[in-house]
């Protein structure tokens, strides 16, 4: 349910469906805080007062068993136009990113490690483990977006240490069944970086 | 990610979004696909909405075992924005790809 602040509208989620994100982003709201992380004042994000915006404070469990960035990028759909074609490339980049800030970020899982599908099962495995950890399953993620009539951007942060930005080419890589992300990353946004010691990942589309 | 699969015809429905969540639902598809001595095996992608990196990744592990087993693999009938993915990513100099 939203409830009004001063500071815009804020709702929580209950962290547990698909369709209870979808109602906890219903306009009004402008930030959505997962119930385990509304206690913790420093996870609500503080957003340009200018700019319509949106945004979005999970945990990591949350992030890895719901199709958040699709339901959010559903969600700015209600607020602003969006093509069909940059939606497509808006969510085809936040998905990157934000899988970059479950599995790198907070879980410190290589991606490399999935190179077979034994392997597979074994980083399956791991994440499940890991997620029955509070140690990793409670840290935040950030998902925020603002846009005007030229331009819209979207961040997605994790809460971990950070990694030195590797950008393989998509051809260097096309055998190997992991390495793609960065340069899908690329090749779907007008502007993309890493910024916070490769814990914020900063898209830029123009529309 | 839900899938269907055909057992007289060995073709693989895909549905949904393929992502880095579906590790343990994609290893069930390959499993039941290799029960049998079929060639070639299809995974029909024409209901699939959405692929991440993690998504393509998933596709070229089939692929290795498929070479290790002397079978072929046809992705038949990516389109939106699978087939969009496949592009930027050249999938499609790695598979046969059936419109």
């Amino acid at each position: 349910m939203a409830t009004s602040t001063t500071d815009g509208q804020v709702s929580s989620w209950d962290g547990k469906s698909e369709q209870s994100l979808r109602d906890a982003l219903r306009p009004p709201t402008e930030r959505c805080v997962e119930q385990p992380l509304l206690a913790d004042g420093d996870v609500v994000p503080i957003l340009d007062g200018d700019a319509e915006n949106l945004s979005l404070v999970m945990t990591t469990n949350a992030a890895y068993r719901t199709p958040v960035v699709k339901v959010f990028v559903g969600a700015m759909a209600d607020r602003t136009d969006l093509s069909e074609e940059l939606r497509e490339r808006v969510y085809t980049a936040a998905q990157e990113a934000l899988m970059n800030a479950v599995m790198h970020g907070n879980l410190k899982i290589d991606a490399s490690l999935r190179d077979s599908m034994q392997n597979l099962m074994i980083v399956h495995e791991t994440i499940e483990r890991m997620l029955t950890s509070q140690e990793y399953s409670a840290l935040a993620i950030r998902v925020e977006a603002s846009w005007s009539a030229t331009s819209l951007n979207v961040t997605v942060s994790d809460s971990g240490k950070g990694f030195v930005q590797h950008s393989p080419s998509i051809q260097e890589d096309s055998e190997k069944a992991s390495g793609r992300g960065l340069g899908i990353l690329e090749a779907m946004c007008d502007g993309f970086e890493l910024d916070d010691g490769g814990r914020t990942a900063k898209m830029r589309f123009k529309r | 990610m839900n899938f269907n699969i055909d057992s007289e015809k060995r073709v693989a429905e895909i549905e949904g979004e393929l992502t880095f969540t579906d590790h343990s639902s994609f290893k069930q598809l390959v499993s039941t696909l290799f029960e049998g001595n079929v060639s070639p095996i299809v995974l029909d992608l024409s209901k699939l909405e959405f692929i991440d990196s993690a998504g393509l990744g998933m596709l070229l592990l089939v692929r290795d075992e498929v070479n290790k087993s002397a079978k072929k693999l046809i992705l038949r009938g990516p389109r939106g924005q699978v087939k969009r993915m496949f592009a930027v990513t050249k999938f499609e100099t790695l598979f046969a790809v059936e419109e």
